[in-house]
């Protein structure tokens, strides 16, 4: 999306509301979702959509808030299934800006809504974008209340975290997710979720090397001692990462960096990196989680 | 050595030992390498590396663990490629066999993303081991069907071909759908030469070991390869059993580099020809300089990319050699020269069931069969509530969603088709089609570099791109094909290796972490999801415009099927036809590429199954295999729209998942 469209796009929300309303037309009720962004923000607003592109991929990898079951599936998200879209009487369709490829397609179906989270270079202030897209999608289906209660949630979750985690030592920490033995490793950082929440919660998430729109960077494993005072956060996703742990015991470099020798290396209970702002409740829980279990020393 | 074996040109006036080559490029890899280490540990500490064994200092621990192995598995791999590149060249008497023509790496890859993907621990114990078991099924299928074609290199070939290009789509839908978990195996894929221990290189050593032991020990009988078949069994040898060696060889020797580093391109076809050019002449000469000038080659192309690439976003080896192999392979080309016998005239896939010629009957059945296949496809799909034969008035709401998905697959069924009818008589080839022969490669690579330095391109501007694309890449393949001792396998080969090189670069976008890389993928495996309508109307127009233009150009197509001598003795201009001709093919594939994307066989099947019918003259030929092309792809868009329903398959992949096994079953039967 150019800066111009995006800016024209944003003009047409704010008086979208204003022509609905001079135009007597109801609210769209009837919503599609075609990627987990925008599931997430439909749910938080209290919107059930009416088909939902790959709910298995959305349980899955623990997308938040959790799926009501009988959504109607509308196939995988590379794809999302037209005639699904359209028999369920579809009258928006909401997407973040990474499908964006798809949406000439979806277009013959119903008007579509773009949510930019993850869009171009993607946002460093994760929680904020994410609200205000949030806020946008929420004047369109007129649902600006439930946008306020849900805002007012996560403002209330992080300041109830912030004073539980009070006595905790802010050391810097690495929140990574482990590879298989290609010597690399992904690490969270730079708009991420994971950026943002950590620093509204008074911890430092250190990388400091650039990262992709969601986030995140492939680095080396030495450079994770370019810190050696930092702990290490793997999001804990059952087996892979186990056999991933398995395949690093073996690795000289990982067994001598110093979080792995002083056995600073704990595992956090998985959130959706792809998710929109329900994703920053999510994260604040399982980092509250990975911090109980290091301990407050 | 006779002429059998030299590909190349011998225009070296000077006599050259082979070992400078080889060791000028360990000399320039080894400064690099020196370089790069001492990035890691400063010149003067470096005995530190090797003495002193516990240390917590974690740049040693890097340089000793990780650097140090890297270069030598740079080494060890390169050698086996080079091993295994000059025996499978000698044995097939092809120099642009790779390695992987055998189908070993692709069968390897996807062994691991299914075991990456339902059986994650396995990888853990042993990824060799899951790689290996890929390769060796793909070797085994390789094999058993070339087994009854008597190892003849054109069956092999082939049948090497459709193995990787049927695990390929296999591969490419579990990617498309799982995506987001398969990132570790897209690393894997790419040649990722990073170390963490020793582990690898010991692995390597022992490979290479037994493979350089084999490989002494059958050289006796692989020079009397050169002596061609019959003169081989005169001397009482059997060359297939010794081509089962070579190929069992060849194979192990991939797979083991595969399972360990991942798929390095071009290694194993560069590196014996660098040395027969650096004046290795015998087949022992060349056994010894092809792999030690393929260990610098790759230990020199791996230190280039460590030197240049920054800490945590270096680019994966494999798929740089991949793309720089591709001016070299363009320079290979224009040396061959000297020809080989060619094994293969005729058509090797194609029975001639019917000798009397089709009537106007043929043609109204599968005029009749296309018809119905549309109105099924049109009306008879899964809804939400299952299978539904809906009424006119259910169907006709649901038609602009329906009606240009099989507009587009019907047009460029058509498409590729008289493509593939096109190519077949002007290259005198029968396995000839935009696929095959990379023309489709082309188009997507044009359209991919669009993407990537002119993101805003209009359609209009990526179908001229996709055009000139396929333009540039039919106008090299022709001239070579023109050349007359350039054999069919040999043309293959070379389309083989425009589609490896297109395949480095969307791994190269894919590993990178470039979000249009996951587009790109989608469109690769050709999908008629994103065609409008507006597409459709063009894509049909185009189709309409081939098949009008087709009974023009069928006569000057037939008197250049005849050779150029021929054509001349009739009185025929053919260079004015030649240019509309190859223009017309060009239009075809870089429009169908833009549409459904550029892997699909039909432009190899449409041609085929029209023969099959009994339709010979270029004109009932191009006719019924446009019929045929757009039956098949249309049945493939309608299976890919129901089978996985809610999901969608893309219809290129369907075609592949028919058309793959069709030729294989096809090969098995028919008997040389």
């Amino acid at each position: 999306m150019t800066r111009r469209s995006f800016l024209a796009s944003l003009l047409l929300t704010c008086v979208a509301p204003s022509v609905r309303a001079a135009l007597g037309q109801p609210a769209a009720t009837r919503i599609a979702a075609v990627d987990r962004a925008a599931t997430a923000s439909l749910l938080a607003l209290g919107v059930r959509p009416v088909a939902v592109a790959a709910p298995g991929v959305y349980r899955a990898m623990k997308g938040f808030p959790p799926l009501p079951e009988g959504c109607i599936d509308a196939g995988y998200s590379v794809e999302p299934n037209l005639e699904v879209i359209r028999a369920v009487g579809t009258q928006l369709i909401v997407m973040e800006a990474t499908s964006l490829h798809n949406r000439g397609a979806l277009e013959r179906v119903a008007p579509v809504f773009v949510l930019d989270i993850f869009g171009e270079t993607g946002h460093a202030d994760f929680v904020d974008q994410a609200k205000a897209e949030m806020f946008r999608l929420a004047r369109l289906i007129g649902r600006e209340d439930a946008a306020m209660r849900y805002w007012q949630t996560v403002q209330t979750c992080f300041a109830a975290t912030r004073l539980r985690l009070d006595g905790y030592a802010r050391r810097p920490i690495f929140v990574v997710q482990l590879g298989l033995g290609d010597g690399t490793i992904l690490l969270y950082g730079r708009n991420s979720v994971t950026f943002d929440v950590m620093n509204r919660l008074g911890f430092e998430n250190v990388w400091p090397g650039t990262t992709s729109a969601f986030g995140v960077a492939q680095v080396d494993l030495e450079q994770l001692a370019d810190i050696p005072h930092a702990d290490i956060f793997y999001i804990d996703f059952g087996a892979d990462s186990q056999a991933a742990l398995g395949a690093l015991a073996r690795s000289p470099i990982w067994t001598n960096l110093p979080m792995v020798r002083e056995r600073r290396v704990y595992p956090m209970p998985p959130f959706d990196p792809l998710g929109s702002l329900p994703t920053a409740i999510q994260f604040a829980g399982s980092f509250e989680a990975a911090l109980r279990l290091r301990g407050p020393r | 050595m006779t002429a059998s074996t030299a590909g190349i040109s011998r225009t070296a006036r000077w006599t050259m030992h082979p070992g400078y080559l080889a060791g000028a490029l360990a000399v320039l890899a080894m400064a690099i390498s020196g370089w790069c280490l001492s990035r890691y540990v400063p010149v003067p500490h470096w005995s530190e590396l090797f003495v002193g064994s516990r240390t917590a200092d974690l740049r040693l621990l890097v340089a000793r663990y990780s650097f140090l192995p890297r270069c030598v598995v740079g080494m060890l791999a390169g050698a086996a490629l080079g091993l295994a590149g000059t025996v499978l060249q000698h044995v097939l008497r092809n120099p642009l066999a790779e390695p992987t023509t055998l189908g070993v790496s692709a069968g390897a890859l996807l062994s691991l993303t299914l075991a990456s993907l339902w059986w994650p621990g396995l990888l853990d114990v042993g990824r060799e081991g899951v790689a290996l078991a890929g390769a060796a099924t793909a070797l085994l299928l390789v094999t058993a069907i070339s087994w009854h074609r008597g190892f003849s290199s054109i069956g092999i070939i082939l049948s090497g071909l459709l193995v990787t290009l049927t695990a390929g789509a296999i591969t490419s839908v579990l990617t498309l759908f799982f995506g987001e978990r398969l990132t570790p195996v897209f690393i894997w894929q790419t040649g990722n030469l990073y170390q963490d221990g020793w582990g690898s290189a010991a692995h390597l050593s022992i490979g290479l070991g037994g493979g350089a032991l084999l490989a002494a020990l059958i050289a006796g009988p692989l020079a009397v390869l050169d002596l061609g078949d019959e003169g081989a069994r005169s001397v009482g040898q059997r060359p297939a059993v010794i081509r089962v060696a070579a190929m069992l060889l060849s194979s192990a020797l991939t797979a083991v580099v595969v399972a360990e580093v991942g798929v390095v391109g071009f290694i194993g076809l560069v590196a014996p020809w660098l040395a027969r050019l650096a004046g290795a002449r015998t087949l022992r000469q060349r056994l010894v300089w092809g792999p030690l000038t393929g260990a610098s080659l790759l230990w020199l192309a791996d230190g280039c990319v460590q030197w240049l690439g920054q800490a945590g976003t270096a680019l994966p080896t494999g798929a740089v050699t991949a793309l720089c192999g591709t001016p070299l392979l363009i320079w290979m080309l224009s040396k061959l020269k000297e020809g080989m016998p060619a094994q293969a005239q005729g058509t090797p896939v194609a029975p001639a069931r019917r000798a009397r010629a089709p009537g106007a009957w043929t043609f109204a059945g599968g005029v009749a069969l296309l018809v119905c296949c549309v109105v099924l496809s049109a009306s008879f799909n899964r809804e939400l509530a299952g299978w539904s034969a809906g009424s006119w008035d259910h169907v006709r709401m649901l038609l602009p969603l329906r009606a240009p998905r099989i507009a587009a697959a019907l047009a460029a069924g058509a498409m590729l088709s008289i493509a593939g009818v096109i190519m077949q008589r002007i290259t005198g080839n029968p396995m000839a089609s935009p696929e095959v022969l990379g023309i489709s490669s082309g188009a997507l690579l044009a359209m991919v570099a669009l993407i990537v330095f002119l993101p805003a391109a209009t359609q209009g501007t990526q179908a001229a791109a996709a055009t000139a694309g396929a333009l540039v890449v039919l106008s090299i393949m022709f001239s070579l094909s023109r050349r007359a001792s350039y054999s069919p396998d040999r043309l293959i080969l070379t389309g083989v290796a425009m589609t490896t090189v297109l395949g480095s670069v969307v791994s190269l976008m894919i590993a990178s972490g470039d979000p249009r890389a996951l587009v790109l993928q989608a469109w690769m495996s050709g999908s008629t999801y994103p065609v409008g309508p507006a597409a459709a109307v063009v894509a049909s127009g185009a189709a309409v415009v081939a098949l009008v233009a087709m009974p023009f150009v069928a006569r000057p197509l037939e008197i250049m099927s005849l050779g150029d001598a021929s054509a001349s003795s009739v009185g025929v201009d053919l260079r004015r036809y030649r240019s509309i001709v190859l223009l017309l093919c060009a239009m075809t594939t870089g429009a169908a590429t833009l549409i459904v994307g550029p892997v699909s066989f039909v432009g190899l099947l449409g041609p085929h199954l029209a023969r099959m019918f009994g339709f010979r003259r270029v004109r009932a030929e191009a006719l019924g295999a446009s019929i045929m092309g757009a039956l098949l792809m249309s049945l493939a868009d309608w299976l890919g729209r129901n089978v996985l329903y809610p999901n969608q398959m893309p219809a290129g992949l369907m075609v592949m998942f028919i058309g793959g096994p069709y030729f294989l079953v096809l090969m098995w039967r028919q008997k040389s």
